[in-house]
């Protein structure tokens, strides 16, 4: 009997293609909780190795950076003596006006021990995780503003969706004005999505949290409109926000977590 | 065959440690070198189609799994696709020269990065996707594709002074013989 089709070293290719990309879709095309638990799977052996040459490679610069961290501790303290008496006079004013207080947070210092290798990688690891309480889509912010969120929590360390990342979006508010939109970051460039036309946004207004989401709690800061520019075809104004946060310099952040957490 | 393996995940290994740390300190503007990249590359060159496309995908997954477990997929098939294109015209393409393999990278890390960040917005090639591609895709390829040919400048120089008598001489004897 003739055999209809021999598999040749020259198909041998198509076939390891084709498998290799079918086995890619079907992987692309499972939901959120099994691609975390194979993920789980697949990073076992890099974290260690990486957090490893992260601080090897942060030796080098820890001379430079405690001298530059004690002038910073200094101006600090200062800033803080100033904030604790605007917290004193705040307080007082909220009790005479009645408001209820706002959920307070607590800060919780991580090291970033890792970031996506990919250029466009929008993640960063840090040392944090189950022992300090670090939960999912818990905030994360440095000292400049709003840095992302926990989207998981493995062990000793976490993972912060950066919020460069389109799937990060924050409900947002123009400071000035009290314009409420959404901002989205895409490529490289975030937008605030839905100014209507008549909303009074100008280039150099600071744009924060309004706290709306339910995940990030307000006055954080995003960053600065770099550009409005209007079209009388649309409805809606174009934004678009320079972030707060330089992502690239990133060292350590903060997870933001509620006293009740 | 087991020795080989074992080797190409070490440097692996070692090649995605240095991408996160040592080759940000060599970004222009936020643009670096894309070493996995070129590491597969240099793989699927040596290895041909098949084992580029096996490759392409393990180093997609596990980079995928570690960094954008949301992603989970994307990368696999992006670079699946990198290693078997790579393998594949680099047996039908004259690639003696480094300037013409550092051609040839360039070429293959724009068609990478159209299909991941294609992926990963399922269609929506929007003003985002183009801007991506020329802001970030062009000026990373032509990174990636310069210290491509210079590694492989550097390499053909050694092999030309007899330092290397590995793979490089023996494919050119090769050549000469047949």
């Amino acid at each position: 009997m003739q055999v209809p089709f021999r598999l040749t070293a020259a198909h041998l290719k198509y076939v390891v293609l084709i498998f290799t990309l079918l086995l890619s879709l079907i992987i692309m095309g499972l939901n959120q909780r099994e691609k975390t638990q194979l993920a789980k799977a697949g990073s076992l052996a890099f974290i260690p190795a990486q957090r490893l040459l992260f601080y090897l490679v942060r030796m080098g610069n820890i001379y430079e950076e405690n001298r530059r961290l004690r002038l910073l501790n200094t101006k600090l303290s200062l800033e803080v003596r100033r904030m604790e008496h605007l917290k004193e006079e705040n307080d007082r004013l909220r009790k005479i006006l009645n408001f209820k207080e706002r959920a307070p947070y607590r800060l919780v210092p991580a090291e970033i021990i890792g970031r996506g290798p990919e250029r466009s990688a929008n993640s960063l690891i840090i040392d944090s995780g189950e022992a300090e309480g670090i939960r999912v889509n818990q905030p994360v912010i440095s000292a400049e503003g709003l840095v992302g969120r926990i989207i998981e929590v493995r062990g000793g360390r976490s993972t912060v969706l950066l919020l460069l990342d389109p799937n990060c979006r924050a409900s947002s508010l123009v400071e000035r004005s009290k314009v409420y939109s959404l901002m989205e970051c895409d490529g490289g460039r975030c937008y605030l999505k839905g100014v209507p036309l008549y909303a009074d946004v100008q280039k150099g207004d600071v744009v924060v949290t309004s706290g709306w989401g339910g995940i990030f709690p307000p006055n954080l800061r995003l960053g600065t409109v770099r550009r409005v520019s209007t079209r009388k075809s649309k409805l809606l104004k174009e934004v678009e926000v320079k972030p707060a946060v330089d992502f690239t310099g990133l060292k350590e952040v903060f997870v933001l977590q509620r006293e009740e957490d | 065959m087991a020795q080989k393996i074992i080797k190409y995940l070490l440097v692996f290994l070692l090649v995605t440690i240095l991408q996160s740390t040592v080759v940000d300190a060599f970004s222009i503007q936020g643009i670096k070198p894309d070493l996995i990249l070129f590491f597969l590359f240099y793989i699927a060159l040596k290895e041909g189609p098949v084992w580029g496309a096996i490759w392409g995908f393990i180093f997609g997954l596990t980079i995928d799994s570690t960094y954008t477990p949301l992603q989970l997929g994307i990368g696999s098939f992006s670079q699946a696709s990198f290693g078997f294109l790579a393998g594949n015209w680099g047996d039908k393409i004259y690639l003696e020269t480094p300037r013409s393999k550092s051609l040839f990278l360039f070429s293959l890390v724009i068609i990478h990065d159209i299909l991941r960040y294609g992926l990963g917005r399922i269609g929506d090639c929007g003003l985002a996707f183009w801007h991506l591609l020329l802001t970030k895709t062009l000026p990373a390829a032509a990174y990636t594709a310069i210290l491509g040919g210079g590694i492989y400048y550097l390499l053909k120089r050694q092999a030309e002074k007899g330092y290397i008598i590995g793979s490089l001489k023996g494919k050119e004897e090769a050549g000469r013989g047949a």
